[in-house]
């Protein structure tokens, strides 16, 4: 063979850091080509540097493992996840972040730029090109929609640890921290102003509409402001811990809370004092306890259920369908347009909708991400189809056991497969999906709603790598 | 001394082959060698520092000061996280494409150069440039590519196949 081999003149080092820009598919064929390669590529290390790099992450600490043997399985079971996931998914997008996990979604219902996302505690539009978003450690930092991201120019007092924030408009930021203060920041100055009198502990979560500025501390006491003039109108007490918050038009504040209820309180009279107490009128999210042959792990309809604001009478149940069988299914993410108030709950990608006037509740019939039942579907088909090819088989079949490896096991997958191919949806809702943010607009009579949701990993309200978005006709 | 006095100053480079190279010292302190070297020194009066790179030939350091004065100005929004990484693969920008496509010799000298000199985002470049090259190809379309021999007799290669065979499969 002529020519030179100029690997030769790289210490194993540097080929280290060649092979770590590497995707999965050549690192491993790059065993084959000789034996210096495959003694470097037998080092793990080589995988994890190439995961890393792969999947932008910084620090293996905040990489939530899937596979523990080695980062070789690791990257592997990562790749195969996104193949399933990118082959089944109607509409499938994978975006690179560039931060270490996503904890905040946030949705442009009406421009042309659609979902942010990011490790940050508050993230929405900011002056121009800007997202912004503000991470912990008490730094602002903000980031252009390219995926740059820079510290603000004024740092935070060092006792502030921002741990909620939220853009009011395109020149305001809402931010609370750790102490429990709470202040808003001209975006383009970066000088700031407080609410006072501030929570008593730590800010959880804020929302803005228009003119209001709703946030919430770790005592679960909701405090609704004034944005322009900083003067506090409501407080509001909620009494399990509020999961997501928003505000609309002036008229309601709603909590999602963590024991399954939505929480509403009507804001509509301006005259009532900051000190009165609103009743929220209450919403349970209940699934209904079914015997099944699989104690303890049953699967149950959920209910929704319409409480009366004055008598506390139940008025009515709504049906939401299967949901797992846990007594209190969590709000994951809520909208409030201009008549109705959108919903997600649980680990489930449904969509209910609640008209605000008439209390009446809609269930979507199109999830969000309408693909759970398909990519499992399929998947039983290969099995009982297709039993020839039997290597596809396993491989799929071992993407499938990756991917509900936090349900149940293989074995019970197997189980599960012909379950399923019974009846055809039984695994619908067990997706490890989380919506994670929606938001609702209204142009000419109809509603879009658009929802992104991620995660293959049921690590609960940790979100890595995959964004799905979905947009549904309401 | 102030740090703009410090970066508008002039440093002379010195490669393997006695070229010298005046450059700026904002432009030289973006290899941290160079930097660590400048900071050993103390530059604390008017002479230009005189720095010898025995490991650099002249060819390769121009290129590399080409590099650097491109890309001095990045430095501000990438030194807020010193782990900023380039995108993706495919998204070296045309500049950086069209400097990282001279020869595979001059790329490789690039690699060591980078590394000798760590300069980060350099080193990512030309790094990122060979697993370009790799990537999609498959052994003896590497082999080829990079003049590479196969020195896997009969039997090892099969083993080799054999224990990576779960994984062929998507």
């Amino acid at each position: 063979m002529s020519g030179v081999n100029y690997f030769e003149k790289l210490s194993d080092e540097i080929v280290v850091l060649v092979m770590s820009h590497c995707e999965y598919d050549d690192l491993d064929k790059l065993g084959f080509v000789c034996q210096r390669f495959n003694f470097i590529i037998q080092d793990d290390n080589v995988w994890r540097d190439a995961f890393m790099t792969k999947f932008w992450l910084r620090d293996t600490q905040f990489v939530s493992r899937i596979k523990n043997i080695s980062w070789k399985r690791e990257y592997l079971a990562r790749v195969r996840l996104l193949r399933v996931w990118e082959r089944h998914r109607g509409f499938s997008k994978e975006m690179d972040h560039g931060l270490i996990s996503i904890n905040q979604l946030y949705i442009d219902g009406m421009g042309q730029r659609e979902i942010r996302a990011g490790n940050a505690v508050g993230i929405g539009n900011g002056v121009g090109d800007f997202v912004l978003t503000s991470v912990e450690g008490g730094e602002l930092r903000r980031g252009t929609n390219k995926g740059r991201l820079y510290k603000g120019r004024t740092p935070m007092a060092p006792n502030h640890v921002v741990t909620a924030s939220c853009v009011a408009d395109a020149r305001t930021l809402v931010y609370g921290t750790s102490t429990g203060a709470l202040a808003k920041m001209n975006l383009l100055h970066e000088d700031r102003q407080y609410f006072e009198p501030r929570h008593g502990s730590r800010v959880t979560h804020i929302a803005t509409d228009k003119d209001n500025v709703m946030s919430c501390s770790a005592e679960n006491i909701i405090k609704v402001w004034a944005l322009e003039t900083r003067q506090l109108l409501h407080t509001l007490y909620c009494k399990s811990r509020a999961t997501c918050i928003a505000l609309g038009q002036r008229q309601y504040a709603v909590a999602g809370c963590a024991d399954g209820m939505l929480r509403m309180w009507s804001l509509a009279s301006t005259s009532t004092p900051a000190t009165t107490i609103i009743q929220p009128l209450e919403y349970k999210l209940q699934p209904e306890e079914q015997s099944h042959e699989r104690p303890g792990r049953e699967l149950s309809a959920g209910t929704l259920q319409v409480w009366s604001r004055l008598t506390g009478d139940k008025l009515r149940d709504v049906g939401v369908g299967r949901i797992r069988g846990r007594r209190n299914v969590p709000v994951s993410a809520l909208a409030i347009g201009q008549s109705q108030v959108a919903i997600t709950y649980g680990s489930t990608l449904r969509v209910l909708l609640l008209d605000q006037k008439s209390m009446d509740i809609a269930r979507l019939k199109r999830r969000l991400v309408n693909q759970g039942v398909q990519l499992n579907k399929d998947i039983a088909e290969r099995k009982s189809n297709n039993r020839t090819k039997r290597d596809y088989q396993l491989n799929m079949d071992e993407g499938m056991a990756e991917i509900e490896s936090q349900v149940y096991s293989r074995n019970e997958w197997e189980k599960r497969a012909g379950q399923m191919n019974a009846n055809g949806d039984l695994n619908e809702d067990e997706m490890l999906s989380v919506a994670l943010a929606i938001s609702l607009s209204h142009s000419t009579g109809s509603v879009n709603g658009r929802a992104a949701a991620g995660d293959f990993l049921d690590s609960g309200d940790e979100l890595d790598y995959v964004l799905q978005y979905s947009q549904v006709e309401m | 001394m102030t740090e703009e006095n410090t970066d508008t100053q002039m440093v002379k480079l010195c490669s393997s082959d006695d070229r010298e190279f005046e450059v700026e010292a904002k432009v030289a302190k973006m290899s941290v060698t160079i930097r660590n070297m400048l900071e050993d020194l103390g530059l604390d009066n008017d002479e230009v520092p005189n720095i010898p790179l025995p490991n650099v030939n002249s060819q390769i350091l121009e290129m590399v000061i080409n590099y650097c004065k491109h890309h001095k100005d990045d430095v501000v929004l990438a030194t807020d996280d010193e782990t900023t990484r380039e995108r993706a693969l495919e998204d070296i920008d045309p500049w950086d494409q069209k400097f990282v496509g001279a020869d595979q010799g001059t790329l490789f000298e690039l690699i060591l150069a980078a590394n000798y000199l760590d300069i980060k985002s350099l080193l990512d470049l030309t790094c990122k440039t060979v697993a370009n090259m790799i990537k999609g190809k498959d052994a003896e379309e590497i082999r080829k590519t990079f003049n590479i021999q196969n020195d896997f007799t009969k039997e090892e290669e099969e083993q080799v196949r054999k224990e990576n065979e779960w994984c062929e499969e998507k």
